[in-house]
């Protein structure tokens, strides 16, 4: 099997053209005045003179557009302003020729030859801003790129973290003991819990996940772990799900609100000695699905606004690289309550 | 009849520990769903074995054993095999892993069967291991009950004989416990030790004054002062960058 060379970045490549090209136009102005009987030295000045003043007003327009992009971008995009830029050119260089040139060089090689000056300075201009575009489009494309492999990351970590925090200690073998200790005295419900525990590790674990479920698919998911919890804890841990109708068909990414249900009872359970309830809401609010997990906490001891590790942060980080916004997650801790809540724009 | 007591903050779990007990000559004397609970019950009752879960609400097994005077035998019965070492150094008599057979605890129980009578419980009373980097509550009793002070309410600690003065804003507790092992278990950005004998939390300091010709002491918030050693005084300055 052969092996492509790897192909060097497009920043070198970016810069290898432009030298190349710049360098062959010198070369070619320089010799088209040669053969037209121009002594070399005037020559040599004059196409220096004249391409460098070229270039400096190229990349002075390419820096004055670096935002503006056009919706529908095309090879013909640009003539206009080359023309422009090569007319603009023309005169400047006109205007300038005292200063460069004694008289004599100027009426022949200059004066008379405005026309295919402007012809190739049209040209050049317009090469030169649809190599600059080109440029541009590699570099959104090299940012959409690691904006994108950043977000599928933090999605993988979050769900291996979360797989990883479901099969720990806290979660399964308590879990397993629970079903352990109702086998004699309920084996009925020992039963159903062993399938609700299946039933729940065969979602987490499945391998082909979509990115967007709706929020009746994932409080399905989430019902079954919060019941597992139930039995384990017994009249401890009272879930209260408060969802509008008009949300269950919305959608939201996958792995968003399990990690942070399973922090609050983390913190919840532990910090509290009495009931302890968990409250998730879901609610429509305009183009938005506004969700909301509630624990109690201790003020005096609790952890307070102390994030949650892993998961606070990154349900905020992922937000941010999905929708492009900051405020869409917000905590609060106030009366002995920590809430977060995250606002989901619907993008239907 | 020996006297058992069960302490776990999952009824399940609780259960199934009375089940694996049913064969065996021993009274339940008390259920308990956490630590507090829990330290009244083996005052109180005066157990002979007590099966004790790590991870519970506020307070932790450890941190429930620490403070016993006279603690029993215990046998853990956690989800967690990372305390297993400490259990053995607190001399505990078993660690059962959740979820266990009736076989493997029956292996536990032949253990303390196995005790001569006359025999004391070993179960040292240890330093509890935080579970968080930084020692961030620490667990006194008071009478009878058991009382959590976090620890930014902590104005001072005072080493006095083989306990450990806790001062608070306008109350004092006493632990059995030596000062260096605060010294190592509190974050040293928030606490300093500037004497021999005293540890204090620098956001309760106000001032800093001279005592004697050679001497300097520290003023909290509270009024209560501190003497700073020859050491401390410099140690103190720098820590707040002064």
């Amino acid at each position: 099997m052969s092996q492509s060379p790897s192909p060097l970045h497009w920043r070198v490549q970016l810069y290898l053209t432009l030298l190349a090209g710049g360098l062959s136009i010198l070369l070619l102005h320089w010799l088209i005045l040669i053969n037209l009987g121009a002594a070399p030295g005037a020559a040599l000045t004059d196409s220096l003179a004249s391409n460098l003043l070229l270039l400096g007003m190229c990349l002075l327009t390419a820096f004055a557009t670096r935002y503006y992009s056009p919706a529908r971008m095309s090879m013909l995009s640009f003539i206009p302003s080359a023309a422009l830029l090569g007319a603009c050119w023309v005169l400047l260089y006109l205007a300038l020729l005292p200063m460069i040139h004694e008289e004599h060089f100027a009426d022949i090689y200059v004066k008379r030859g405005l026309l295919p000056r402007f012809f190739m300075a049209f040209l050049v201009a317009w090469l030169f801003l649809l190599h600059n575009r080109g440029a541009a489009m590699m570099r959104r494309n090299e940012e959409h790129e690691s904006r994108r492999s950043e977000v599928e990351n933090l999605a993988v970590t979050a769900e291996l973290n979360s797989i990883r925090q479901q099969l720990q200690p806290h979660f399964l073998f308590n879990t397993l003991n629970s079903v352990n200790a109702l086998i004699e005295t309920d084996p009925v419900k020992a039963r159903v819990m062993l399938n609700q525990l299946s039933d729940f590790l065969r979602t987490s674990l499945k391998k082909d996940r979509p990115h967007q479920i709706t929020v009746s698919e994932e409080m399905e998911h989430l019902g079954l772990y919060l019941e597992l919890e139930k039995i384990r804890f017994g009249t401890r841990l009272q879930p209260i799900i408060e969802l509008g109708d008009d949300c269950l068909d919305a959608l939201l990414p996958s792995m968003l609100v399990q990690p942070l249900v399973e922090n609050a009872i983390k913190f919840g359970l532990y910090d509290v000695l009495d009931t302890v309830s968990i409250t998730i809401k879901g609610c429509m609010k305009g183009p938005f699905l506004e969700l909301t997990v509630e624990n109690p906490f201790d003020p005096e001891t609790g952890s307070g606004l102390k994030g949650t590790g892993f998961g606070l942060s990154s349900v905020q980080r992922r937000m941010y690289l999905l929708f492009g916004r900051h405020d869409l997650v917000t905590t609060s801790a106030e009366n002995g309550i920590f809430r977060v809540m995250i606002k989901i724009p619907q993008l239907t | 009849m020996k006297k058992v007591v069960i302490i776990d903050d999952e009824p399940l779990a609780r259960s199934i520990i009375m089940e694996f007990l049913r064969e065996y000559p021993v009274e339940i004397v008390a259920e308990c769903e956490n630590g507090f609970e829990g330290y009244k019950a083996i005052k109180t009752l005066a157990p002979d074995l007590v099966f004790l879960d790590i991870q519970m609400p506020k307070l932790s097994g450890f941190e429930m054993i620490e403070l016993l005077e006279d603690p029993p035998y215990i046998i853990f019965s956690t989800a967690f095999e990372e305390f297993a070492i400490k259990a053995f150094e607190a001399n505990a008599l078993d660690y059962l892993l959740k979820p266990y057979s009736q076989e493997r605890f029956d292996k536990a129980m032949a253990k303390f069967l196995g005790i001569k009578t006359g025999d004391k419980p070993q179960t040292t009373v240890l330093a509890a291991v935080p579970l968080e980097d930084h020692l961030q509550r620490i667990a006194v009793t008071s009478g009878s009950q058991i009382r959590i002070i976090p620890v930014n309410q902590v104005y001072c600690l005072e080493a006095y004989d083989d306990y450990v003065k806790i001062h608070t804003a306008d109350d004092t507790f006493l632990k059995k416990q030596t000062l260096s092992f605060f010294e190592n278990a509190l974050d040293p950005r928030s606490f300093c030790r500037v004497h021999r004998s005293f540890l204090l939390q620098l956001a309760q300091v106000s001032r800093i004054g001279q005592l004697g010709k050679e001497s300097h002491q520290a003023q909290l918030r509270n009024g209560f002062t501190v003497p700073l050693s020859r050491s401390g005084y410099p140690k103190l300055k720098q820590v707040l960058g002064l």
